[in-house]
């Protein structure tokens, strides 16, 4: 095919191979793909290969690029003994985990209902569950900020109510909710606030997902399992379910990777830095994330080569669940 | 082990045109019973109707003699064997059969008996530990049986069982479901579009075309009598050839027609009282013309031979006539060529005569 091709091109093709030599036919495919190669190395590469480099040396940018100081571990060590980055690291963890888990118990039943339930107005309501996805971070940071306010908060205003709801004078819903404001800045609040906001912001994502991997599911499956007796629930758990299951390694990655790396709605809920460099995740950091302390290292306390550390420290964490992960759906199937 | 009843059966979806009109059927206990008909007729959707995977808009169906209305599939008795075979891909061979029965509560140790058992009448008895998709089709076509047979139905359902799979394969699996038929003798309803299986594995043919039944009756009571062009067209093959052609004369010996142009007509048995010049299509199969020599019978031409091996399929030109005219004959009574001319004959006492409205005038 190509060599008919190519003989019978060759009359045509000759003038403008003598103008321009260097773009013949061996060399264009690579002349077209290489804006990709060059991007990624000047923005992939380089930055990856670099911050390897910059977490042996201390450096202080301020300092240029001759103050680097070569400490060999020095920044491994001093991080992996560090009390922040272990409580940062704790915070991402609890996050990711009451945040994540959630996310895939509430979007796998609410896909399964869209798809059996829902036929003319699926798209649209999928749609309404998928927005706060595509939503600007900030501008859900900050309605949410609004909502948790101590005195003004919609959230504080509707618990208190219920709280002092009263019937022949008690309050029989006092010993549930609360009676008094809530300040939902008290340490004590700062994760679930987070994780709430997180478990929001990507259950519809992970509901399209799981929706997708329904659509694939042969409907004649349901009906055969139907005539064998199942009932919906039991096609759920004895059809449904098992077959999710690819879906759900996926997405279950996704969300190990995106949670571990947590730094947009935390950051900015816990009203981001402070001008006196003094708030980064809130009171008592009970908001700081790994990526945030990460953050701090570099830009605060400007302590690039320590940052450099933790943001591979953080990497071999993601890649060690991520691995995990994979090996707890591969051992049973 | 039940019979089947159709009564008025209609199914019409939401602002569509009727899909199964009126329909009345009746299955005997142990009957083997094909439906055939042209794609997008309903049969799919009558054998779901049955399978109570689909509702009936008007309409019973009655299983022994158990009305069905708002009865949900696992409590018909009836098992249905799908085109797809829609075999759980997760679940092993031996899980795919005892899944009903597992559904139903059974102890595990009796499901695995009754799935041994159902594999030994399939000889798929080394193949429960895998999964639908390490089986060729023709395993995964056992599978799809046997987790039907396990079920102990007391109807079945098959629809289009076979189409997936290859001639040599399909062959084997007809004569392993005739076997398994006499073997259990329970009801079956069997959707095809394949000549061969409705003609050797039915015990009765319905032909079903848009959404009403044409005839129904033995196969061969189908292929030598049809009741109209439309049966008559449906079975056999290649099909019978429709020659338009006028009434000449009727008398107490049958009707006299012309074929195209030829100067010798043809004497068809049919009750008299046919008119003259009345327009009839005189229908005959392929297999019932014979080729003789061109000064004997209808002038003809060849114009495309297919070697079958043992027969061969002859397309000839008839002057007068817009169509081809089919052609069966022994490979072995092979004395013409592509281009050459021959007489055609045809044996008159199986020819059938069709009025305009399709009506096989031939029957008396
Ligand atoms: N959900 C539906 N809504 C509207 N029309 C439908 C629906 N399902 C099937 N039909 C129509 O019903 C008719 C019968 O379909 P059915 O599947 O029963 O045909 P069939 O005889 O099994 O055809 P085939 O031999 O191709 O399998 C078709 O014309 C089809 O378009
Ligand atoms: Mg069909």
């Amino acid at each position: 095919m190509s060599a008919v091709m190519e003989r019978r091109e060759t009359p045509a093709a000759a003038p403008v191979k003598s103008r321009r030599r260097w773009l013949t036919r061996k060399t264009a495919p690579y002349v077209f793909i290489s804006p990709f190669f060059i991007l990624f190395a000047v923005f992939g590469l380089f930055p990856l290969l670099f911050t390897i480099y910059l977490s042996f040396h201390y450096w202080d940018p301020s300092t240029g690029l001759g103050g680097m100081k070569w400490v060999g571990f020095e920044n491994f060590t001093f991080v992996l003994t560090d009390d922040w980055f272990h409580k940062s690291l704790y915070n991402t963890f609890w996050i990711a985990l009451v945040s994540g888990v959630p996310q895939h118990l509430a979007a796998i039943p609410l896909a399964f209902f869209l798809h059996t339930r829902l036929s003319r107005w699926r798209n649209a309501v999928v749609g309404l569950y998928f927005l706060p996805f595509i939503t600007s971070t900030v501008a859900i940071s900050l309605v949410f900020t609004s909502l948790f306010s101590r005195d003004y908060g919609l959230i504080n205003v509707l618990l208190t109510q219920m709280g002092q709801w009263e019937v022949a004078g008690l309050r029989p819903l006092g010993w549930v909710f609360p009676t008094e404001n809530i300040d939902w800045n008290d340490p004590g609040y700062t994760k679930w606030v987070i994780s709430f906001v997180v478990w929001w912001r990507y259950v519809g994502w992970n509901t399209v997902l799981y929706l997708s991997a329904l659509q694939t599911i042969p409907k004649d499956l349901y009906e055969a399992a139907s005539i064998d007796g199942a009932s919906r629930r039991q096609q759920f758990w004895h059809i449904t379910v098992p077959l999710l299951r690819p879906m759900m390694f996926l997405a279950i990655t996704l969300s190990i990777i995106g949670n571990l790396q947590l730094f947009e709605e935390p950051f900015i809920l816990t009203g981001g830095l402070g001008p006196g460099g003094t708030s980064i995740g809130g009171p008592d950091q009970a908001g700081k994330t790994a990526a945030m302390h990460m953050y701090a290292t570099a830009y605060i306390e400007s302590d690039f080569g320590t940052a450099s550390a933790v943001a591979w420290l953080l990497f071999l964490i993601i890649a060690m669940m991520t691995w995990a992960n994979n090996k707890a759906f591969k051992e049973k199937s | 082990m039940a019979s089947l009843q159709l009564l008025g059966v209609e199914k019409s979806y939401k602002g569509g045109a009727s899909i199964i009109k009126k329909l009345d059927l009746f299955v005997e206990d142990g009957e083997f019973v094909v439906l055939v008909g042209p794609s997008g007729c309903g049969k799919s959707t009558l054998l779901r109707m049955i399978a109570g995977l689909e509702e009936v808009t008007a309409g019973h169906i009655l299983i022994g003699d158990k009305r069905t209305e708002g009865l949900p599939p696992s409590e018909r008795g009836v098992a249905m064997v799908f085109q797809s075979y829609a075999l759980y891909p997760h679940m092993t061979v031996a899980e795919n059969m005892g899944f009903s029965l597992k559904m139903a509560g059974l102890p595990k140790p009796q499901v695995a008996q009754a799935v041994e058992r159902a594999a030994e009448v399939l000889q798929i008895t080394h193949l429960l530990q895998r999964k639908p998709k390490a089986l060729s089709g023709g395993q995964r076509q056992r599978v799809a049986i046997g987790r039907a047979i396990v079920r102990q139905p007391s109807i079945f359902l098959f629809d289009e069982p076979l189409s997936n799979l290859d001639a040599a394969l399909r062959a084997q699996m007809r004569l392993e479901l005739a076997k398994l038929h006499k073997q259990l003798g329970t009801t079956m309803v069997y959707v095809t579009h394949d000549q061969t299986e409705a003609m050797t594995l039915g015990d009765r043919i319905v032909v079903l075309n848009g959404g009403h039944i044409e005839q129904t009756g033995r196969p061969m009571e189908l292929y030598e009598r049809p009741g109209n062009q439309f049966v008559a067209g449906f079975i056999g093959s290649p099909k019978m050839n429709f020659l338009p052609c006028r009434v000449q004369a009727s008398s107490e010996r049958g009707a006299t027609v012309q074929i195209g142009s030829s100067p010798r007509p043809l004497q068809i048995p049919a009750p008299s009282g046919r008119v003259a010049g009345e327009p009839v299509c005189l229908g005959v199969r392929p297999e019932h013309v014979r080729l003789t020599t061109p000064d004997q019978g209808i002038p003809a031409r060849v114009d495309i031979i297919e070697e079958m091996g043992d027969v061969a399929v002859a397309y000839l030109h008839v002057a007068g006539l817009e169509r081809h005219l089919v052609v069966k004959t022994p490979s072995s009574a092979m004395g013409f060529y592509e281009g050459g001319q021959v007489g055609v004959a045809a044996e008159l006492e199986c020819c059938h005569l069709f009025n305009q409205q399709g009506v096989n005038l031939s029957l008396g």
